[in-house]
């Protein structure tokens, strides 16, 4: 049962992503960009990453899917302006796309991990129980404390990255300049 | 002691070289002329003391080559004909310089001059005096060299360049020969010194060959080449043509190079040689043939000639005949004999028409000169006594050495014994009159120069005068009181020594006593006729030329050997250098070397940066195609 | 029955694939670039859940989070970056970003 679910959300993954990439629409890209995470949260789901998937959802969706929707919006796209260049790097670009898709394949087929085992019923060593959240709260802000504030910074650094590249100064805004106001004449 | 005449001259060109900044010119021209007067005093007393002791020197400088069998070193060898060489070679640059102190007062670069002359000296000096042929060989180049820089002297004339580039190449063909010759010695005898060549010559067992329909051996060929080499070195007939041309030089350089020293380089080899010379039938009959080719071919073309000094330069291509035809019947004596009278009265009469051109404001044309016997009286006796002397009129010194060849070569039984004497007489009456007409034209005959020019002309300064005098003395009495040394028995045993295998089989005088006097009547023929014809019938003359205007043109324009040579030779290599030049040097060289290389560097650069086209999606797909190489090396071949 | 992990990697080799080939076969649009980056991300993300879950360490999940952070950041200043170039070529197509050429 679980496997027949699996296959339908990993169809609707490949088709999604495979529409993001082909749509002429980039709005439509964004809207199957948005499918390709949802499924994927319930792909997490099957792993038994629950925190995850709804962080996913959270995060991904909520912030960044949202992110690009609203710059589509705010620039004044022409998507009426079709180019010809798509064409000539067609052939070549899927033979090579093919190619890596093929080694990875046989690269992943050739590994020796069977069958997923998961024995969480026997060996146990306490009684309490996992959930998602409790274990990744156990270890972000202990074990793996520096990473946390690293990715805390460069969030800030991204946040004033992004701020600095798209200010602009505008005619008619008043502001305070404040070396005119300290600096006598 | 005995090293100084040698190294004297070099310790001038050094003085020269250095400290021609630093001190007056005029003290260092002293200087070095008191130097050479001093090496002519210090080899007098070595050629005293090896007459009379009968000795030889060998003084060992330094090692230079030494690989195997190919020994060379610097060394000095002294035997009597090296000495009679080195006197001769001393005296008369030391009058040059003397000389020169006189004629090239006005010059700027007087000291160049001297130094160079310095350096002449001293690569003849190491030419003679060598243990070794490559020292010979040494000093062959050498004197090539200063010949080169000599005649150039006045580089600024293109007609100087030329010649002195002509004189220098003409050399080098010449130097070709003698270099294969020396080689062909080397590989047959194992050995480059004079000392083993010549004692270890009678073991020698040449290897004959056959060629086409008579028999030559390695001796034979050895001797060709040689005589080739001393052929360009001396002027001979075919590669004569320097010569002439090398008058571009200033006179004294002309007396000391080209009458006195250089080009009795060749005779000297021949000499030197004269145990191979020997031993060779067919080198024996060229030279003599050659000898006497060249004695006629010079005195021919001197007779139509109007240049002062290259009527004098052909008559010392013929003298040089004379003295190859003494070499080729191995009387070696009696062309060194003719080498030392011929220094001295050519230069006598090179620096006796320096004199004249100094005293006409540098004037050489001598059909622009004439009533200067009253002007120029010592000159004007200088002169005659010269002429009197290259004539071989009795009691001067030109008539011992010149009767001595001529009749000699009677009783030698070569086989153009009879032939080189016919030449040899009619090149005496031409000698005569050639000579006499060039007096004629200076010193009488009609004024051919303004009259203003006339009143101011006077006899040039001491430094020019007392040269003349001196050698106008050795020019009378050098014959009479030296030919002991050259032809008596008592001095034989001197040039056995100095392994100069002389033909004691010939007799010195032809039995009957007037056929002797046959050189000695023409020439005082060819005088009284040369003054008959210019004084009482000058329209004989005129007539004579238009008549025979044909062979006129022939001998005024050398034969047609310049324009031969220009047309077989030169205009060939002139259209090879340029389409070597062109074609693969610029064509092919340089198109596949640095212009490629240059247009290859911007070709690949415009390649390298039509990479970089600026569109993320390039550089992105290159990311993966070679990630894609990556992995498939990583999967399938590790 | 438990998904056997080796269908999660065939699953996070495809997107992986596809997000590449949308770097390189995309011309009209910046966008799709951004996205099909936010695909790769993805893909790795799958992989390390699926991991996480074979081996039962927790790492796995923790560098998603990580994960996570980075790529909301880098989508930001590549957003921020195209806004600042859109306003400079009025243009989005891929082929206008040619300004390094040479």
């Amino acid at each position: 049962m679980t496997i027949f679910l699996f296959f339908i959300v990993s169809i609707i993954i490949i088709t999604s992503s495979l529409l993001v990439i082909l749509s002429k629409n980039p709005i439509h890209s964004v809207l199957f960009l948005i499918l390709v995470f949802f499924n994927t949260a319930i792909l997490f789901l099957f792993s038994g990453a629950e925190f995850l998937a709804m962080i996913l959802l959270i995060v991904y969706i909520g912030a960044v899917a949202v992110l690009f929707l609203f710059v589509i919006m705010m620039l004044d796209i022409n998507t009426a302006k079709l180019r010809q260049s798509f064409l000539n790097y067609l052939p070549i670009g899927l033979f090579v796309g093919f190619v890596i898709l093929l080694e990875l394949l046989y690269v992943v087929s050739q590994s020796k991990l069977n069958f997923l085992s998961k024995n969480i019923t026997e060996n146990k060593i306490t009684n309490e129980i996992f959930e998602n959240t409790k274990i990744i709260g156990n270890v972000l802000y202990t074990d793996y404390f520096l990473l946390f504030q690293l990715s805390g910074i460069i969030l800030l650094v991204a946040m004033i990255g992004a701020i600095l590249l798209t200010l602009r100064k505008r005619e008619g805004a008043k502001k305070q300049n404040i070396y005119k106001q300290i600096l006598k004449k | 002691m005995y090293l100084l005449p040698i190294f004297l001259p070099l310790i001038s060109f050094f003085i020269f070289v250095f400290l021609s900044n630093f001190l007056n010119k005029r003290i260092l021209i002293y200087i070095s002329t008191f130097n050479i007067f001093l090496a002519t005093f210090f080899s007098f007393l070595l050629t005293k003391d090896i007459i009379s002791n009968n000795s030889a020197y060998d003084f060992f400088l330094f090692n230079w080559l030494n690989s195997g069998n190919l020994i060379s070193t610097w060394s000095i060898n002294i035997d009597f004909l090296i000495s009679i060489m080195i006197l001769i070679v001393n005296i008369i640059s030391a009058i040059v310089q003397f000389y020169s102190i006189g004629y090239m007062k006005d010059d700027l670069s007087i000291a160049r001059f001297f130094c160079y002359l310095n350096l002449f000296s001293f690569f003849m000096l190491i030419l003679v005096s060598s243990g070794n042929l490559l020292q010979l060989y040494v000093g062959w180049e050498g004197v090539g060299l200063c010949s080169y820089l000599l005649i150039s002297f006045w580089f600024h004339k293109d007609s100087a360049s030329n010649a002195s580039l002509k004189a220098f190449i003409v050399n080098r063909v010449g130097d070709m020969f003698l270099i294969l010759g020396i080689i062909l010695i080397y590989l047959n005898f194992n050995s480059l010194s004079f000392t083993n060549i010549f004692s270890s010559f009678n073991n020698y067992e040449p290897i004959k060959y056959s060629f086409f329909f008579f028999d030559i051996n390695t001796i034979d060929i050895i001797c060709l080449l040689l005589l080739l080499g001393a052929m360009g070195k001396s002027g001979q007939f075919g590669l004569h043509t320097w010569l002439p041309d090398a008058m571009e030089g200033p006179t004294p350089v002309s007396a000391l190079i080209h009458a006195a020293t250089m080009v009795t380089a060749g005779v000297f080899l021949i000499c030197k040689m004269s145990i191979f010379f020997n031993n060779s039938f067919l080198a024996s009959n060229l030279t003599v043939f050659i000898g006497s080719l060249t004695a006629i071919f010079a005195a021919t073309v001197a007779l139509t000639h109007n240049d002062i000094k290259k009527i004098i330069a052909y008559s010392t291509c013929s003298q040089l005949g004379f003295m190859f035809i003494a070499a080729g019947f191995s009387m070696y004596n009696l062309a060194i004999f003719h080498l030392v009278t011929h220094a001295f009265f050519k230069a006598l009469l090179f620096l006796g028409a320096g004199s004249v051109i100094k005293s006409l404001n540098h004037q050489q044309n001598i059909k622009k000169m004439g009533k200067l016997w009253k002007k120029l009286p010592l000159t004007y006796a200088i002169m005659i006594i010269g002429c009197l002397a290259l004539s071989g009129i009795p009691i001067f010194s030109g008539y011992y050495s010149k009767e001595l060849i001529v009749n000699s070569g009677l009783s030698s039984n070569l086989f153009l014994s009879k032939y080189v004497y016919l030449i040899s007489i009619i090149v005496v009456l031409l000698t005569s009159i050639y000579s006499f007409r060039l007096i004629y034209h200076v010193f009488h005959g009609p004024l051919n120069f303004s009259i203003n020019q006339y009143k101011i002309v006077k006899e040039s300064s001491l430094f020019i005068l007392l040269p003349l005098l001196f050698l106008g003395f050795f020019a009378v009495f050098s014959g009479y009181f030296f030919k002991s040394f050259f032809i008596d028995d008592k001095y034989i045993q001197l040039w056995i020594n100095s392994n100069v295998a002389i033909n004691s089989n010939l007799d010195l005088h032809h039995e009957n006593f007037f056929v002797n006097l046959i050189p000695t009547f023409l020439g005082i023929f060819g005088i009284i006729l040369v003054f008959y014809l210019y004084f009482f019938r000058k329209n004989l003359i005129l007539f004579l030329q238009r008549k025979f205007n044909l062979i006129y043109k022939f001998l005024l324009n050398k034969w047609y050997f310049d324009e031969l040579y220009n047309h077989l030779f030169v205009q060939n290599i002139i259209k090879l250098s340029d389409n070597l030049w062109k074609k693969i040097d610029i064509g092919l060289i340089d198109r596949l070397g640095p212009n490629a290389i240059a247009l290859s560097t911007k070709k690949v650069s415009k390649f390298f940066s039509s990479l970089q086209t600026g569109y993320i999606y390039h550089y992105v797909f290159s990311f993966i195609i070679g990630m894609t190489l990556l992995i498939s090396f990583i999967i399938f071949f590790l | 029955m438990e998904i056997p992990i080796t269908y999660y990697l065939y699953l996070s080799v495809i997107i992986f694939t596809i997000g590449l080939i949308g770097i390189f076969l995309n011309r009209k649009n910046l966008i799709v670039v951004l996205m099909s980056i936010e695909l790769i991300l993805l893909s790795a993300n799958i992989n390390f859940v699926a991991f996480a879950d074979y081996y039962q360490n927790i790492a796995g999940q923790i560098y998603v989070f990580f994960n996570l952070s980075v790529s909301a950041a880098e989508a930001a200043v590549g957003l921020a970056i195209m806004v600042t170039f859109f306003r400079k070529k009025d243009s989005i197509h891929v082929d206008d970003i040619n300004s390094l050429k040479g």
